[in-house]
Parts: structure tokens; sequence; C-alpha cells
């Protein structure tokens, strides 16, 4: 597609253990277009986090990229060196996190975090980030800027450390924004506003987002795309109403059902039994076989492929196994 | 605060004296048993010993208020003057230990923090462990054994006036502010390499780096500031006790210390001599304590 922005093909990511190398990130392959928001669904430990700081160049120590690419703007990230991916992050892909109170420095003022922020990439005197900071403190609807550009994260609520989070991911106006689990934190309420935010800020900056979560529901509303994963690799991936109203994978299907809705509150909440695989007991078939309501003597011995359903809908299932495999 | 902390080791003080036995005036006279009665009675007087222990109590107070400890009873020269002579070289050594305890301690600490798994940790917390568990006196004697006598490069001790000779008088105290440093650069080196790591592993670091901030900046613009309280802690504790922890130091160099002058004070029962050192060095321990908490206020906003 020609206005691709990043396309992330078969990554690997893998922690080194005593037991060797275990992949938390397993032939991953996806891609976000200019000015959509694609959302990124799966329970925990599916590997989207892990995902989400392969792209940023910030796995965690003992954990590597093993293999894959990652084209930003046709160039590979996993070919550039440190000194180059600094240059990167945060001007053109920028990143906030699950909770936004742990996430800024304690002991450092707001504004003087958006400030460095903006100073790290542009060289702007100390007075023009400033008044910057200002500004984008007021436009992620924070009120009262002037107050809490001098406020500590402490004396903020979350859903405000929230906002100045958003503000230094946007001070350098980035191509591509990366929400790790957003709102996850905060009450329902304040998810809702955090969520309609982003929505409203990819389109007045014109840019990609990336928002991960593990509620199907928090993206319902917003996304263009999702690619829903489990045990670090992709079940499905497609349109966000098409994948709502025709769920293919059960795993999607199970997810779906596991919204919560309003209106059946009195009754228990669906969830999928079991849990989801430790990293060193993957299955060498599907890895949802073990939960799968729909498993067949196939799905424990081999791993199914890539299927295109139509243009843009994938599915990683022995079920539709008649359709045209993704990399013919 | 401060004042308060400062009186109630006063008081202990005062009561320590005196419930402990022996006549300070029959110990001021000399052993010797043919001592005039009289003449013991008429140092009792004129040190205030014969008026009611409550009486001695409200002017002991109402003196050390006028910074007025009386004169030592052994030689007659005012405590106050004896402390001002000796208190600088003191203060000297312990500030030059502690400054350089806490650049040794930091930096090694934070190599060992940032180096994790790698040759310069195993290092640096084995050193640290050795400085830790080492007593003082036999780091000393080691120095002085090792430095002075077989290398001959440091004269063992001595003191010798900055004024006079501020060459030789820094060279003098080169062997003791290292025996005293080191041990405690090793503490701090331990402190700062846990601390340091605890706080590499917060959330906010993730952030830090997301924003595009180089590793630098992300150590020394943020990290370190986050890691400082525990750092702090650790060399004001030892800042106030170093003042009195002094003692084997200035004996073993030979340095005219405070601690020359309170052993001395001790073993004459120089009351006068006595309170006057306990009450600097408690003043001190008190005051830096104090200023730790100040500093904790300025690194952390939370702590406010
Ligand atoms: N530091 C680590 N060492 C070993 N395994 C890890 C580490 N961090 C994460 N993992 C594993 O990687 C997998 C994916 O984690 P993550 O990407 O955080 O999942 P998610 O964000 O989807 O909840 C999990 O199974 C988790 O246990
Ligand atoms: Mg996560």
């Amino acid at each position: 597609m020609s206005n691709c922005l990043l396309e992330v093909k078969d990554l690997v990511t893998a922690f080194t253990t005593s037991k060797g190398p275990l992949r938390a990130v397993d032939g991953v392959s996806f891609q976000v277009n200019s000015g959509e928001l694609i959302g990124v669904v799966g329970e925990s430990g599916s590997g989207k986090s892990l995902t989400s700081l392969s792209i940023m160049g910030l796995v965690p120590y003992p954990g590597k990229v093993v293999s894959g690419e990652i084209f930003f703007e046709g160039q590979d990230l996993l070919k550039l060196e440190e000194a180059e991916m600094v240059k990167i992050r945060g001007k053109n892909i920028a990143m906030i996190f699950q909770d936004s109170r742990v996430s800024l420095d304690p002991v450092c003022r707001c504004g003087e975090q958006i400030v460095e922020a903006i100073r790290t990439h542009e060289k702007a005197t100390r007075e023009e980030a400033r008044e910057r900071a200002l500004e984008l403190i007021g436009l992620v609807g924070i009120p009262n800027p002037a107050r809490c550009v001098n406020a500590y994260p402490h004396e903020l609520s979350g859903g405000m450390c929230q906002r100045i989070m958003i503000a230094i991911a946007l001070s350098c106006r980035p191509k591509l924004l990366i929400a790790d689990e957003p709102t996850t934190a905060l009450d329902v309420t304040v998810q809702a506003q955090i969520l309609e935010l982003l929505d409203k800020l990819r389109h007045d900056f014109d840019m990609s987002v990336i928002l991960i979560t593990h509620n199907l529901g928090v993206v319902a509303g917003v996304a263009d795309r999702i690619a829903v994963m489990y045990a670090g690799q992709i079940m499905e991936l497609g349109d966000i109403g098409e994948i709502l109203n025709h769920p293919m994978h059960p795993y999607t299907q199970g997810l779906i059902k596991s919204i919560p809705k309003l209106e059946v509150s009195s009754k228990r909440l669906y969830s999928i039994s079991g849990t989801v695989p430790a990293l060193d007991k993957m299955p060498s078939g599907c890895r949802f076989e073990q939960r799968c309501p729909e498993a067949m003597a196939l799905c424990a011995t081999v791993l199914p492929e890539m299927c295109v359903l139509s243009d843009g809908q994938y599915v990683c299932c022995h079920k539709y196994d008649t359709w045209r495999s993704a990399y013919e | 605060m401060a004042l308060i902390q400062i009186f109630i080791v006063l008081s202990l003080v005062f009561l320590l004296l005196h419930i402990m036995p022996g006549d300070p005036a029959v110990l001021a006279l000399g052993t010797d048993r043919t001592v005039d009665p009289q003449v013991v009675e008429a140092l009792r007087h004129e040190l205030g010993l014969d008026k009611p222990i409550l009486e001695q109590y409200l002017i002991y107070i109402k003196n050390v208020a006028n910074l007025n400890f009386g004169n030592s009873i052994t030689d007659k020269v005012p405590v106050m003057s004896y402390i001002a002579e000796r208190i600088p070289r003191t203060i000297e050594l312990a500030f030059l230990s502690i400054i350089v305890a806490s650049i040794i301690g930091v930096v090694l600490g934070m190599v060992a923090a940032l180096e994790r798994k790698k040759a310069a940790d195993i290092i640096t917390t084995s050193l640290a462990a050795l400085g830790i568990s080492l007593p003082v006196f036999v780091l000393g004697t080691l120095f002085i054994y090792v430095f002075s006598f077989s290398l001959r490069l440091l004269p063992a001790g001595g003191f010798i006036a900055l004024s006079k000779n501020a060459g030789a008088h820094y060279a003098r105290l080169v062997l003791p502010v290292a025996t005293l440093a080191l041990p405690m650069a090793a503490s701090i080196a331990r402190m700062t390499r846990s601390s340091m790591l605890e706080v590499l592993n917060k959330e906010f670091v993730q952030t830090l780096y997301a924003k595009g901030l180089s590793r630098q900046k992300v150590v020394f613009g943020h990290v370190l500031r986050n890691a400082m309280i525990p750092i702090v802690t650790i060399i004001g504790l030892q800042f106030g006790n170093l003042i009195g922890g002094t003692v084997l130091i200035e004996y073993l160099f030979n340095l005219p210390g405070l601690c020359s002058v309170l052993l001395k004070a001790i073993s004459y029962r120089d009351y006068p001599l006595i309170q006057g050192c306990i009450f600097v060095m408690s003043s001190f321990y008190i005051l830096v304590n104090m200023f730790v908490d100040i500093l904790y206020g300025a690194l952390d906003p939370r702590v406010r």
C-alpha cells in the first residue's frame, strides 16, 4: 500500500534464559497506514507490549529482537544504530504507557518533562519550549495549564498524568503514537475521555496510532482496524466492523463475548476458560488449541498458517485452511 | 526541634557524669593519697560540686545557654578556648574524609550499577565488602606500614599548621583521610549501586528513553537525582558519626584534634571539658541531621 507508515514483518522477540531463548513475540506481521488507528488486542501476556517495545527499540534485557524487519517510512528500524534510533524515538514515533503516574519522573515538574522532550529533538530556547509546553497542556484538555506546568506528577490525578504523557508524546508532532494500555489504570469515565482525546488528536495531528489493550471494548469505538494477538502471534487481523460483526477466529469470538455490557451486568461476565500458556510450554500446534472450543485433531500438532479471507482480512486458524494462504 | 534534642543530650550527660563513682576534685588533684582534705573541699567549692545537685544542674544549663562551660579542672584553661583550638582540626579531617568518601563511593556505585554483570561490578562489590568489614585501625595501621614505613611516601602522622606549611599540612592528612574515607566510600558505593539499580528498573525510565533521551541524559538528568535520597541518608549518617568516630584515627595518626581532648578529659574526669566536648559533638550530629532533612525536601517534592 502506498500510504503505509509502518510495516512489521515476521517479528520475533525472545528472552534469553537458562532454558534457551523463549519467543514472547513469534512471527508477528502487520502494517499501519498513515492516519489510521489500529488496535492491538489480546489477554495480558500475549506479547502486545513487547511488540511495541520492539518497534521502539526498547526491549528490556534479557529480551532481544531475534529476527524480522520493521519498516518505518521505508527504513528498517532494526538495522539502525542506537544513535540513530535516539533521533526517531520521541520525534517520529512516540509512546505512552499504562500507569501514567509511575511513568513520569516523580521529582521533575510536569512542564519541565515536556520542555525536555521538545528540546531533545528541536533547537528551541527554554522560553519557546515552555510556551509550547503550556500550549500542549491546554491541547490535551487540562484545565488551568499554567498551574499544571509547575505541578509534580504526584499532585495530579491518574487521568491528568496520562494527559501529560500524551502532551509529552505529541510535543514533536510524531507520525506514529504507540499507546500501550493507556486507559487500563483509569476510572471508566476517565477512560472514555482519554480515548476520545486520542481519537481527536490523531485527526488534528494527522498521526497514526497503535492502541494496545486487553479489552476489546476499549478499541471497538475508535479503531479502524484491529489485530488480535494471542501467545505472541496474531490470530486475526482486519477491519474493526468486519471483525466485530463476523469474528472468524474462536479466540476473537471469545474476546467479543467477554466484553462487559451494561445492560446484562447482572449476569456473570463471560471469560475464556484457561490461561495463556507459559513461554516455555508453548504447544507445537495452534497456541490456542488447549482453550479452543472448536479444536480439531490437526490443531494439536500443526501450527496454522495465516489465511486471507478477503482484502485486508486475515485469520490464523485451521478452520479456514481451504482459504488461500497469506503467503501465496 | 534541634534545640530540644541538644537540651536532652546535655541533661543526659550531666546525669551520667554525676552518677559515675569517683570524685573529680580528688582526681584533679592527683592520685596521691596524702591530699589534704581541706584542699579537696576548696576545689569542690570552687567547682560548685558542694551545691545540691538540682542547683548544679540549673547553673549548668544557664552556662551552656551562654556557651560557657567554665574552665578545665586540670589546667584551668577555659573549655571553649580549648575546643576552639582543637575543633578545626577534627572538622577539617571529617569534611575532607566525607568529601573524598562521597565522591569515590558515588562514582564507584554508579559504575557498578550501570555495568551490571560485568567485571567493574564484581570488583566494586567485592572492594566494598572488604572496605566495610575491615576495622579502621587495621586499615590505618596497614596504611602506615605500607605508605610510611615501606614505601616512605607519606608521613605517618603528626600535625603542622596550615599557615606554617600547607604542603606538609596536607601531606599529614592524606593517610588519616584515606583511612576514614575508604570504609565510608565502601558503604556509600553499595548504597549508590542498589539505589541506582532500583530506580533504573522504574517505569518512568522507559518513558525517558521513549522520549528519545540518550543513556547519559537519562542517568545524569533523572536517575541519579531519584536515587539520591538513600545516598544522602547514608552520607549524612556517616558524617554525623565522623566527628566522634575520629577518636581512633586521631590517636593512631597523632593528630591533636577534639577527640584527643575528649580522651584526656575522660581519663581525668574533667567535667567541664567533657561537657563541652559532648555539647559540640552532639550539636554537630544534630545539625548534620537537620541539614539532611532539608536536603530531602530539596531532592524529593513528595517529602515537602
Ligand atoms: N523481563 C522478562 N523476562 C522474561 N519474560 C518476560 C519479561 N517481560 C515479559 N515477559 C514475558 O513476555 C510475554 C509477553 O509479555 P508482554 O509483551 O508484556 O505481554 P502483554 O503486554 O500482552 O501483556 C509474557 O509471557 C511475559 O511473561
Ligand atoms: Mg502489556
